[in-house]
C-alpha cells in the first residue's frame, strides 16, 4: 500500500487489500454474532442482574437477523427478475427499511441527542476559573461563544465594522480565535499524530512492536 | 511621449528557444513528442514524465512577429522621488510601461470522440430546454391574454413547448469540426510573463543608463538634472528593449494540462476485452485453441492501437491581444498519448520525508539496540496507569477498558490495545477484573490474545476470563447506550478509553465522570481531545498515545523509535520556518522565485 502511493501501476493493490479486509471482516462478524449470543444465554440462564435487558437484545437480535435476511417486502432487481432475493437490501417501504427507519434511526438520533446535555456538564466543570490558565480559557470560550451568537453581534454592534478597531468586534474576535490559534494548536496536534502514526506503523510493519497480537516475546 | 523600437534579428534568440525547448523534453527521450508546423508560434506537446498518469505538457515560444514589435514606453518620473535624493533615481524613479501585441495566450485540445458526443448531448438538450421555456412562457401569455384559464394555459402551453422542444432537437446540428476534423475544447489561458521581461529591460537599461548620466555636466540646477536624467533614459532605453526582447524569444511557456485520459490505461482494458471476445467467438465457431489464440491476439492489438489513437490529443495556443482579440494562431500539433508513468513525481516530497523520517526511527533504534541511554520525558496518563488499576482491586471493582470504535485495521485500535496489554497485565497482578466490550469482532479476537499473553506473563492464566471481553455492536450509539448502561450498573472504579472515538466520546466520559471513576484517554481524534481533557482525569494528546506502547514497555528499540520521531519534528520545524520567512520575503517583495517556492510547498510538499 506504501508502494501503491508512488507507483502508479499499484494503485489497485490497496484496494484489494481493503476488499480483503471487509471479507475478512465479514466472516468475523460471525464469531462477533457467536459470541453475542453465548454471553448473553449465559447471562439469562444464570439470572444475573439485569437479566432481562439481555432478553430484549436476543429478540431484537434475531427479529432483526430473520427479517433482514429473508428480505421481507423486498421485490426482484429489474436487472434479475427471477431471483427471489435479488433486490436491495433496505429499500423504502420494506420491513428492514421500516426497522431501520422507525427503530433504529429514533433510538440512535436520541442517544446523539443526549450529547448536547453532556457537552454543557462538561462545558460548567472545564469552564471553572481555578487559576490563571483557566481564566484564559473561560475568557476565550466566553468569546468564541458570544461572537457566534447574536447576542455577541449585537453587544459590540456599535464599534464601526470599517475602524481600526473593528477587529474588537465579538464575531470578528471569535473568528480570529479559531483561525490564528485554535488552527495553530490543532496543526501541531496533527504533526505529532501524524508522526506517531508514521512511527507506530514502521514498528508494526518490522515487528519491533508485537503487543497488540498479544506478544513482544521474540 | 517617447516610444522606442529596435530591429534585432531573431535567429540567435529562435536558436537558444529550440534548444531550450529540447532541453524541456530531456529525462524523457522514450517519451513521445508532439509539434506543431508551419506556424511562426512553434507548439510542442509532450507525454508530462512521472506524473502518475494524464498529464501532458504542452511549451510554446512568443510569436516572432510579436517580439519584433515588443516596446517599451517611457512614462517620465515619479515626481516624488526626482524632487528627493538624486542617487535614489537611477534604479527605481523612472517609469515604464510595456506595449506587446499579446496580452494572454489560450491553450486548446482535440476533444476525444466520447467527450464531443457528451459535448453535442449536452448542447442538445440546452437548445432543447431553451426553445421549451421560450415556446410555454409566449404560449402561456398568449393563451391568457385569450381568457383562457391559467391551468388550462398551463397544459396548453407545455404542449406547445413540448412540440418546439422536438423541432429543436430535430434541427439540431452538431458543431463543425475545426478544418483538421478535430473538435478542439479551451483548456486554459496563460497570461505573458510580463515580470522577467520588464526586469531584463531594467538590467538592459541601465547598464547604459549609467554611462549616459556620467557624461552630463556636473554643478547642473534641479531642472538641468532632471533633464539630463530624461536624456539619459531615453538613450538607455534601446538598449533596454534588446534585452527584453531576447528574453522574450527565449523564453519558453508551459502548461501542464491534466486530468487527461491515460490511453495506454485504457487502451489495456479494451485490448482484454477484445482479446476475451475474439476467443470466445472463435471457440464457438470451432476453431482449434491454437486458432483461437491467433484470432485474439490480432484484435487484441487492433483495440489497442484504436483505443490509442481514440484517446490521443492535439493542442494549439491562440495568442490574445488586450481586447480578447485573436492576433496568432498556432497549428495543431499531431496527436500525442498521455501515458501512465512509473514513478508518481508528485510524490518525490512525500518519498523524501518519508525516508528521511523512517531513516531517523531506524537509526535510533539500532542506537538503541548499542546501548545508548534514552531518555523519555514523564508522561502523567500513563504513569497513572498502576494508580488506576490499584484504586480498582481496592475497592472491588472491575476496569474498564474502550479501545475504540473503529475495526483493528485503524492504527487507534492497535495503539490502545498496546495499552490494553498494559493494563491487563498489571490487572493480572493485583488481581482486579479488566472488562473489554468491543465494537467489532476482530478486536474482540486480538483483545482476547493480548489479554491472555499478558496474564501469562504475569504469571495468572488461570485468572484469564475470556468471556470478558466480548463483542457488542457494530452501531456506533448502540454501543455507546451498552457501555453507559453498564458503567451506571456496574460502576467500575476505573475507565480507560483508548482508541478512535467520534461522538461518543464525551458521552462515555461524562458517565464515568458521573459514577466517580477513575479515567484514562487516549485519542489522535483532535476534535475529541477538548471533550476527554475536560471530563477524565489523564489525557495522552496525540502523539503521547502512540508513544504509550514504547513508555510501558520501556524496551530499548522502542523508546529509540521515539527518538526517531524527534528528528521527524525538527525537520517539520524546519519546514515550517523556512516556509514562513519565505512567505514573509514573498509578501514583502513580491518576487516571482520566492513566490514560486512558497507555492511549491504549500502546493506539493504540504500537500
Amino acid at each position: 500500500m506504501i508502494v501503491s502511493k508512488f507507483i502508479p501501476q499499484t494503485e489497485g493493490w490497496g484496494e484489494d487489500v481493503a476488499t480483503w479486509f471487509n471479507i475478512l471482516a465479514a466472516f468475523a462478524f460471525v464469531l462477533g454474532g457467536g459470541n453475542l449470543l453465548k454471553l448473553h444465554l449465559q447471562k439469562i440462564s444464570s439470572k444475573v442482574t439485569g437479566w432481562g435487558y439481555s432478553v430484549i437484545i436476543l429478540v431484537s437480535f434475531i427479529a432483526t437477523l430473520v427479517i433482514g435476511l429473508g428480505k421481507f417486502g423486498i421485490h426482484p432487481s429489474a436487472e434479475y427478475p427471477n431471483v427471489a432475493w435479488s433486490g436491495p437490501t433496505q429499500p423504502e417501504g420494506s420491513a428492514f427499511g421500516w426497522v431501520y427507519e422507525y427503530l433504529l434511526q429514533p433510538l440512535t438520533a436520541t442517544m446523539f441527542a443526549m450529547l448536547a446535555f453532556y457537552i454543557a456538564s462538561a462545558a460548567f466543570r472545564a469552564f471553572r476559573a481555578k487559576n490563571f490558565e483557566a481564566f484564559l480559557l473561560l475568557a476565550t470560550a466566553f468569546i468564541i461563544l458570544l461572537g457566534r451568537t447574536i447576542a455577541g453581534v449585537f453587544i459590540t454592534s456599535w464599534i464601526p465594522p470599517n475602524s481600526p478597531f473593528a477587529f474588537l468586534r465579538l464575531e470578528e474576535l471569535s473568528v480570529y480565535i479559531m483561525q490564528i490559534f485554535n488552527t495553530a494548536g490543532n496543526r501541531a496536534i496533527m504533526i505529532g499524530i501524524a508522526l506517531g502514526i508514521a512511527s507506530t506503523s514502521l514498528k508494526i510493519l518490522l515487528g519491533i512492536d508485537r503487543s497488540y497480537l498479544g506478544s513482544s516475546e521474540d | 511621449m517617447i516610444l522606442l523600437q529596435l530591429d534585432t534579428p531573431h535567429k540567435l534568440p529562435a536558436l537558444l528557444a529550440t534548444i531550450s525547448m529540447v532541453l524541456a523534453g530531456c529525462g524523457s527521450s522514450d517519451r513521445e513528442i508532439s509539434r506543431s508546423s508551419g506556424s511562426d508560434m512553434q507548439v510542442q506537446a509532450l507525454d508530462a514524465p512521472f506524473d502518475g498518469g494524464g498529464e501532458i505538457i504542452v511549451s510554446w515560444i512568443e510569436p516572432m512577429d510579436a517580439i519584433d514589435g515588443l516596446q517599451v514606453r517611457f512614462d517620465g518620473f515619479d515626481q516624488s522621488i526626482v524632487d528627493g535624493n538624486m542617487q535614489d533615481i537611477i534604479p527605481l524613479a523612472p517609469t515604464f510601461e510595456l506595449e506587446y501585441d499579446v496580452a494572454s495566450y489560450q491553450v486548446w485540445r482535440s476533444m476525444t470522440p466520447d467527450e464531443v458526443a457528451m459535448d453535442n448531448k449536452q448542447r442538445r438538450i440546452a437548445a432543447a430546454s431553451s426553445a421549451y421555456d421560450i415556446a410555454y412562457e409566449n404560449a402561456y401569455a398568449e393563451l391568457i391574454q385569450e381568457g383562457v384559464a391559467p391551468l388550462e394555459a398551463g397544459n396548453q402551453a407545455s404542449m406547445e413547448a413540448r412540440e418546439a422542444a422536438d423541432d429543436a432537437i430535430a434541427s439540431f446540428k452538431p458543431r463543425t469540426p475545426e478544418p483538421d476534423g478535430f473538435h478542439y475544447t479551451f483548456v486554459t489561458a496563460v497570461p505573458i510573463d510580463r515580470a522577467s521581461v520588464m526586469d531584463a529591460f531594467g538590467r538592459g537599461m541601465r547598464t547604459v543608463y549609467g554611462t549616459n548620466l556620467a557624461a552630463q555636466p556636473a554643478g547642473a540646477d534641479q531642472q538641468q538634472e532632471k533633464e539630463s536624467i530624461t536624456n539619459a533614459v531615453k538613450e538607455s532605453t534601446g538598449a533596454g528593449v534588446d534585452a527584453a526582447r531576447e528574453v522574450f524569444s527565449t523564453h519558453v511557456n508551459k502548461l501542464r494540462v491534466d486530468k487527461l485520459h491515460d490511453a495506454d490505461v485504457k487502451a489495456a482494458e479494451a485490448a482484454d476485452a477484445a482479446w476475451t471476445a475474439a476467443f470466445k467467438k472463435a471457440n464457438d465457431d470451432g476453431r482449434t485453441h491454437q486458432e483461437a489464440v491467433e484470432v485474439a491476439d490480432t484484435a487484441s492489438d487492433a483495440a489497442f492501437k484504436s483505443t490509442m489513437e481514440l484517446y490521443s490529443y492535439r493542442f494549439h495556443v491562440v495568442a490574445l491581444d488586450d481586447s480578447g482579440n485573436q492576433i496568432f494562431k498556432s497549428d495543431s500539433t499531431t496527436s500525442i498519448v498521455a501515458t501512465d508513468s512509473f514513478f508518481n513525481g508528485a510524490q518525490l516530497p512525500l518519498l523524501v520525508i518519508m525516508l528521511v523520517l523512517c531513516g531517523a526511527v531506524l537509526y535510533f533504534i539500532v542506537m538503541a539496540r548499542k546501548g545508548r541511554t534514552l531518555k523519555v520525558r514523564p508522561i502523567a496518563g500513563l504513569k497513572a496507569v498502576d494508580e488506576a488499576v490499584g484504586r480498582a482491586t481496592e475497592m472491588g471493582r472491575s476496569v474498564l477498558f474502550v479501545p475504540g470504535i473503529q475495526d483493528i485495521n485503524d492504527i487507534q485500535t492497535i495503539a490502545g490495545i498496546t495499552v490494553l496489554s498494559r493494563v491487563s497485565k498489571t490487572a493480572a497482578e493485583y488481581d482486579a477484573k479488566v472488562e473489554v466490550p468491543t465494537a467489532r469482532s476482530l478486536v474482540m479476537t486480538a483483545a482476547r490474545e493480548t489479554v491472555q499473553a499478558s496474564y501469562l506473563s504475569a504469571g495468572r492464566p488461570d485468572s484469564y476470563n475470556p468471556d470478558l471481553i466480548y463483542y457488542v455492536t457494530d452501531e456506533q450509539f448502540g454501543y455507546v447506550a451498552y457501555l453507559s448502561g453498564m458503567m451506571v450498573r456496574e460502576k467500575p472504579a476505573a475507565c480507560f478509553y483508548m482508541g478512535c472515538f467520534f461522538a461518543e466520546s464525551l458521552i462515555l466520559a461524562e458517565t464515568g465522570n458521573s459514577i466517580g471513576a477513575i479515567q484514562i484517554a487516549g485519542t489522535a481524534m483532535p476534535a475529541q481531545l477538548p471533550f476527554f481533557v475536560a471530563a477524565c482525569d489523564y489525557t495522552l494528546i496525540g502523539e503521547e498515545f502512540f508513544a504509550a506502547s514504547a513508555y510501558l514497555s520501556g524496551e530499548a528499540d522502542q523508546l529509540g523509535s521515539l527518538k526517531g520521531q524527534d528528528v521527524g519534528k525538527i525537520l517539520v520545524g524546519i519546514i515550517l520556518l523556512v516556509g514562513c520567512i519565505l512567505a514573509t520575503i514573498y509578501s514583502v517583495t513580491d518576487s516571482v522565485a520566492v513566490g514560486e517556492i512558497v507555492e511549491y510547498i504549500k502546493n506539493t510538499i504540504l500537500s
